[in-house]
């Protein structure tokens, strides 16, 4: 008995372990990180990993066919795509009936198969003469083919039942289909689906809504006024602790009471207590794992939730809670029992026969939906009835599971590479042209000022209007972080926050204080800003008791009508306002940044984190940044460091318009950080002594661009030198330009945007945006993002990229070693990769993969969103974030040779991973000839581009003015703002 | 005088204008911009707006007594009128300005937040049908006319839970909802046919001449359980409180405009329409005062564990429904009354700014510099740990007057019907067995 309870003990930790990496990996809402949905299946090929994925999780794959057929016929997939991924495709070779299976295939696509709904097949068949007639759309000489000569009646007629009668000759297997890949979700074996099975009932609308009113009290970071007591005991105990207590258990559940009293009782913790519940129910050994995962699928964001929070318990924003996955398991098994009970009406639990734990290999399609696809794929390849009567048995055979088994996700992984791959075709063939017209490669002339923005996409556009307001600035691309991963307390904040990329642990500690002269006002607004939190508390809380509300809002209720009526209508007069009480009643002091260590030792990872960066330290990240994006020779006189962030209200996914290098925060401090670093005399001696000069006339400026409003922000302005100030005030100008210049370009894609013509009115308006309550769409975000270009500048600032591509300032002839780019794809390779795969999933499926659409949304104990009042807890990315994004995996496009890239991928997993299994498509650009190449099964192959010229056009505006749509990338000849009238 | 009247008719008549309007191009097909939508919507709520400023004019300065508007007759017998007719006085006016304002400030709200929504034409046009069931509802001289005005709110009320009609959990909350409604609105239809049998009309002149009741005795007492019954579904009292966490289903504003400001206040105003009623009968003041109490109470100790935001803004909101309804009990009228307006200002802004709650609590952590006192404090000091917890799970598991509903209402009645349909199968035959 025992070995066998220990033998359950283990499948059941197993099946934990293997249950945690299905659930989605988001944490608390308030800091949003994009990453790959299906991380956990990047081991396994893209194409392969995204079915798997669909079976377990009742997701889509990939985009609807219908969306794909709407594509092809605007163009934006071509015949020739099709037919090249057809051509490249191992499951699309061979043979059957006399002819290809491409051929076949691409009939199957185009013209396409007639779609129909199943369940209505008898009344199809029979009330709209579906198998009485020939298709019109397919080509005259295929029709006269099928027809043979008969009338079209006749010839349909004679075809389907030719069909049936050889279909039901052959043995059944030839309707099989393998069951991991057909479209549907696998058998599911939690408790409830088995229950569903056997008597026909849901007791997920019993256990549900009692087990999320659990989770949400336990996890709850501040929202109900009576925190749930013996939280750290975990949510089984805290829970059990509850349900003890007299009451009515909910309509459903039986003996819920009794039991509870008898688990606490005998003490039994959580793990003892799945492992019995194993063994009353009678789950065979193979299933264990199968039957965790997809009890903790139920709900999986609550499940996903419970094991962040048990994997990193300091993501928790305000309390720290013992979460435990098994608890959160053990507690719906505990439900669920009493839901069992209630069910057959008995006092013990009736264990499952073996019967319900069937998986089969195969699925068998209807014989009439058969005969039906069949008949439909002999018109669009010509086959009449005598050629299909004329075939052997086996031929016919092959035909019919060549037909079969491209079904919808087969059409559409086929539909979606083709879409992939004209989207190729946009990027490679202008970066082609473009690059080939460069070579040999000059060197730009020495411009006054460097502005470095982060990889981000969205930046994509402003370093481009930037360029153009202003020939005398060079933008250059490095992520946002910029090299200075730091724990970061500002002024105003009482906790730190890690502000580098996720898969970064930082090791050192910044504050943010007062400088001496402002100690005074530091402190004078630190006194406020405590009373005015606590009038803010107050009042929230006073607003949902009895007695303070009653007071409230019997009193000066009516009162709250004018705040209601100028938020509403009037938002951006009404945060003006807000923000001028601010300035006049919390004074801001000047500031500076701790960031000094005196030590000269090398830290002790083991010692926590350091009160800032030692010399050593402040010139290795100088120089690791200055050198990684290519400019450590050739600096300007004012460098400027430009983070960014996003201003939105009423938003809980604010976060994940925040920069996504800076952990989904704003970029600022890092920026600030490194200027300050890079203009100490010290580090710069430092740095001499290690060879590398920064001119004297140099000047580290930082700076934040916020992407919902375009303003662009300034810090430490007062310790400019005399010298550089008319460099500053240039840039002022250039970026409210600029700034201005890339609001039109963004608002062109906003519906509530048309008829906007002038920057200054998309300033205003994308201002607006950020200002109303009511707005959903403050900005889109990451959509459309695409591409990701490792490379010089030179590459790329003559062409207008539609704000699809990341871009990385890389420069190869300064990376024999390729260490440098390695160091790329292993920090902005993989947060791309991840973004653009966060949206991938988001659009294809944004009901399982996102979150839905924001309108239902209710913040549920602070830690994410549930659709109304009870439900499970809601991740990814909301409708209103990708209804503009076209899913395609992100194009990584590396000016080095091919080797650089090899050598990178041998040198991080990761990397080598995502490269390897098509997570990530990737191409190379050779920075001395020009030469393209695209990694398609496993090697580098050269691409050619398409034949035809490039788009040119002066400013970008000539280009996109009028359209709201994706647009194809257009080179700009003479980057020079537009001048308006 | 005129000009009164005619305001008082036009604010009425103005959001069935536009529902009209917008349901006819709607059913003919034609596609209209979501920016008209907009315009015509502000428009229309502006106008409103300024007429229900008008008629209070008028109340207030001019004409010192009610405006009302006869319409006609509906039709008569012999013994039974059925007249049609408004009415504003100092009960109204408060309602009706509240509407068109709040019903103007969400269809503001909306037509930035229901962007490109599929459901965008269908949202306003049962937000111009709510606005012109509470203008009829407010505004009603008769009891009909405030019956079919209760009966729209209810409709679109139900309709707008139920917006997101492809998931399962808004159509079954919906469906809730509809039946907590009908169920209550037994009461008032039973009401008004007691006031006609009684009094044979149901004007307020004629049920309530000058103020005092013309019904007396038993009969009052019953016609006022039956419209505090009424009243007490639409404004979540006990025992009909269940429906009102879940009709947070629908997007933010209908919350917003529903639950915290107008619909929940219709009880309210019903209450204070047969005050002159209520005041003669003990019994019936007595039980709206109980009903308040208790369902004060529940959504106090309720909101108390909600986790989660919406739920506990809609608690916090019951709780100070039964508080109105203990001041309607005690006599203070004018005080549920500006209790009302605003309780409904407060809760508007509060459900419109529902998801902000994450941006809210990080700044007073921070303000707090993370010092800040847990809530709850005072009951771990009073009550011993044991007491505290019961009532906990009393509080999680929302009094258990869903599960004892769902037990001994629900099942029953379920298990009735489905006895019918077995006799019916047998007898007949299942119509689900194939017959090819």
């Amino acid at each position: 008995m025992s070995t066998a309870s220990h033998k359950t003990g283990d499948l059941l930790q197993h099946a934990i372990e293997h249950a945690r990496h299905l659930l989605p990996s988001q944490g608390p809402i308030g800091v949003f990180v994009h990453h790959n949905t299906l991380h956990s299946f990047q081991h396994i090929p893209f194409e392969d990993a995204v079915i798997t994925a669909a079976k377990l999780y009742g997701a889509e794959p990939f985009l609807p066919e219908t969306d794909y057929i709407a594509a092809a016929k605007v163009g934006r997939i071509q015949k020739d795509d099709i037919d090249y991924v057809l051509a490249t495709d191992i499951k699309s070779r061979g043979s059957v009936a006399g002819i290809d299976v491409s051929m076949l295939r691409s009939q199957l696509l185009v013209p396409g198969v007639t779609r129909f709904n199943a369940g209505n097949l008898r009344w199809i068949r029979d009330e709209r003469r579906f198998a009485k007639t020939i298709r019109s759309d397919i080509e005259p000489q295929l029709r006269e083919k099928v027809l043979e000569g008969r009338p079209e009646d006749v010839a349909a007629s004679r075809l389907i039942l030719t069909i049936q009668e050889m279909l039901l000759a052959l043995p059944h297997s030839v309707l099989a289909l393998p069951s991991d890949t057909t479209p549907g979700q696998r058998t599911r074996f939690s408790t409830t689906a088995i229950a569903g099975r056997k008597w026909n009932a849901d007791i997920a609308t019993s256990t549900h809504p009692l087990l999320v009113r659990l989770a949400g009290c336990f996890m709850d970071q501040g929202v109900a006024y009576w925190p749930m007591n013996g939280r750290e005991d975990g949510f089984f105990k805290a829970s059990l602790n509850v349900l003890i207590k007299p009451g009515v258990a909910p309509d459903g559940l039986r003996n819920l009471r009794s039991h509870a009293a008898e688990v606490v009782a005998n003490d039994i913790d959580a793990e003892a207590y799945v492992k019995s519940t194993i063994r009353d129910l009678n789950i065979p050994d193979a299933f264990i794992e199968d039957w965790v995962t997809d009890s903790l699928l139920e709900l999986p964001g609550w499940a996903g939730m419970f094991n962040m929070l048990e994997q990193q318990p300091n993501l928790a924003p305000y309390v720290r809670l013992h979460a435990r996955l098994v608890d959160f398991l053990a507690v719906k098994l505990l439900l669920e029992r009493s839901a069992l009970l209630a069910l057959h009406g008995s006092e013990t639990v009736l264990p499952f026969s073996e019967n319900y734990f069937a998986t089969s290999d195969v699925i068998f399609v209807d014989v009439d939906i058969a005969v039906i696809q069949i008949f439909d794929a002999c018109q669009l390849v010509g086959f009449g009835a005598s050629v299909i009567s004329n075939l052997t048995d086996n031929e016919f055979a092959k035909f019919v599971q060549a037909v079969l088994s491209f079904h919808a996700w087969e059409r559409r992984r086929i539909w979606h590479l083709a879409y992939e791959r004209r989207h190729l075709h946009s990027v490679l063939t202008p970066l082609s042209l473009i690059a080939a017209e460069h070579i040999p490669a000059e060197l730009s002339p020495q411009k006054s000022m460097q502005v470095m923005f982060c990889i981000d996409e969205r930046e994509e556009s402003m370093r481009r209007a930037l360029e153009a307001a202003d020939s005398d600035i060079e933008t250059v691309g490095a992520a946002g972080f910029f090299g200075v991963a730091v724990s970061y307390a500002g002024l105003d904040d009482h906790a730190a926050a890690d502000l580098c990329p996720v898969i970064v642990t930082p090791q050192h500690a910044v504050r943010e204080v007062a400088s001496e002269t402002d100690c005074g006002v530091a402190k004078a607004r630190r006194n406020r800003r405590r009373i005015v939190s606590n009038i803010i508390r107050q009042y929230s809380i006073g607003s949902r008791t009895l007695v303070r509300a009653w007071v409230g809002t019997a009193g000066l209720g009516v009162l709250a009508i004018i705040p209601l009526v100028t938020r509403v209508l009037a938002p951006g007069f009404t945060l003006r306002l807000y923000r001028s009480l601010n300035e006049r009643l919390l004074p801001e002091p000047r500031t500076e940044m701790l960031f000094e260590n005196a030590s000269d030792a090398a830290h002790d990872k083991a010692e926590g984190l350091a009160n800032g960066f030692n010399i050593q330290e402040r010139a290795d990240r100088v120089l690791g940044l200055l050198r990684s994006s290519g400019i450590i020779n050739r600096l300007s006189p004012l460098v400027v460091l430009m983070g960014h962030g996003a201003t939105t209200v009423n938003n809980p996914h604010e976060s994940a318009y925040d920069c996504g290098a800076c952990g989904g925060r704003r970029g600022g401090p890092n920026a600030r950080i490194f200027a300050m670093m890079a203009n100490q005399p010290a580090v710069r001696q430092r740095l001499a002594e290690m060879g590398h000069q920064i001119p004297s006339e140099t000047w580290f400026l930082a700076g934040c661009h916020d992407t919902t409003t375009d303003d662009c922000q300034f810090f430490d302005v007062d310790q400019l030198p005399d010298t550089h100030t008319h460099f500053y005030e240039q840039l002022v100008r250039s970026c409210r330009t600029a700034g201005a210049d890339n609001a039109l370009e963004r608002a062109r894609r906003f519906e509530l945007a048309s008829g906007i013509t002038t920057p200054d009115a998309a300033r205003r308006h994308v201002r607006e945006r950020s200002e109303h309550l009511s707005e959903a769409r403050p900005e889109y975000g990451h959509a459309t993002n695409a591409v990701a270009i490792f490379g010089r500048r030179s590459l790329t600032e003559s062409l207008y990229m539609d704000r699809r591509a990341f871009l990385i300032s890389y420069d190869a002839n300064s990376d024999p070693s390729s260490q440098i780019i390695t160091g790329h794809l292993g920090a902005a390779g993989l947060v791309c990769a991840g973004i653009s795969l966060e949206y991938y999933f988001s659009t294809v499926d944004n009901e399982v993969y996102g979150c839905g659409t924001k309108l239902p949304h209710n913040i549920a104990g602070l830690v994410g969103v549930m659709n109304g009042q009870s439900g499970d807890l809601r991740t990814g990315l909301p409708k209103q974030t990708v209804e503009v994004h076209e899913p395609v995996r992100v194009l990584l496009v590396i000016e080095a040779r091919p080797s650089s890239v090899e050598y990178a991928m041998s040198q991080h997993a990761e990397v080598n991973q995502i490269i390897r299994n098509g997570w990530v498509r990737v191409a190379t650009i050779d920075p001395d000839d020009g030469a393209v190449h695209f990694y398609t099964q496993g090697t580098f192959q050269p691409y050619i581009p398409e034949p035809g010229r490039l788009p040119t056009v002066s400013t970008s505006r000539e280009w996109y003015a009028g359209h709201m749509g994706h647009l194809p990338f257009a080179k700009l000849v003479k980057p020079k703002r537009e001048q308006y009238a | 005088m005129m000009l009164y009247q005619s305001s008082l008719a036009l604010a009425v008549l103005l959001p069935a204008v536009a529902c009209g309007t917008l349901g006819g191009l709607w059913w003919c097909g034609a596609q209209i911009p979501e920016r008209a939508i907009a315009r015509f919507a502000y428009v229309t709520y502006i106008l409103m707006f300024a007429a229900v400023l008008v008629t209070w004019f008028g109340y207030a300065f001019v004409a010192h007594h009610p405006v009302t508007v006869p319409i006609g007759m509906w039709y008569h017998t012999r013994d039974f009128h059925f007249e049609m007719k408004l009415h504003a006085d100092g009960i109204s006016l408060p309602f009706l300005g509240m509407t068109a304002l709040l019903v103007g400030v969400i269809s503001a709200f909306s037509e930035r937040y229901m962007h490109r929504d599929s459901g965008f034409v269908r949202f306003y046009f049962l937000l111009h049908l709510f606005a012109f069931g509470c203008m009829l509802l407010f505004s009603a001289g008769t009891f009909d006319l405030l019956a079919a005005g209760w009966e729209l709110l209810g409709l679109t009320s139900v309709l707008l839970i139920a917006f997101f009609q492809h998931r399962s959990d808004p159509v079954n909350a919906s469906l809730r909802v509809f039946a907590t409604y009908r169920i209550t609105d037994i009461g008032l239809l039973t009401a008004l046919a007691t006031m006609h049998h009684a009094v044979h009309s149901t004007e307020f002149e004629q049920v309530m001449p000058g103020g005092i009741a013309a019904v007396s005795g038993p009969q009052a007492t019953v016609v006022l359980l039956l419209l505090m019954f009424a009243a007490c579904g639409k404004s979540a009292q006990l025992p009909f409180s269940g429906w009102l966490p879940r009709a947070m289903e629908g997007p933010t504003p209908t919350s917003a405009i529903f639950y915290g400001a107008l619909s929940v206040h219709a009880g309210v105003y019903l209450i204070l329409r047969v005050f002159p009623l209520i005041e003669a009968s003990v019994i019936a003041r007595g039980v709206i005062v109980a009903i308040g109490a208790l369902t004060a109470i529940y959504g106090t100790v309720v909101g108390r564990a909600a986790s989660d935001v919406k739920s506990s803004i809609a608690h916090a909101s019951m709780a100070q429904l039964g508080l109105m309804f203990i001041e309607l009990g005690f006599g203070w009228t004018t005080l549920a009354l500006w209790h009302a307006c605003g309780h409904a200002a407060v809760r508007t802004l509060e459900f419109l700014r529902a998801p902000s709650a994450l941006r809210d609590t990080s700044h007073i952590h921070s303000g707090a510099m993370g010092q800040l006192d847990a809530t709850g404090r005072q009951y771990e000091k009073v009550l011993p740990t044991g007491v505290r917890t019961t009532l906990y799970r009393l509080a999680v598991e929302r009094c258990y007057v869903d599960s004892v509903i769902d037990r001994f209402v629900h099942r029953p009645f379920l298990w009735l019907i489905a006895t019918i349909v077995r006799i019916d199968h047998t007898l007949i035959g299942d119509p689900r067995d194939s017959t090819g």
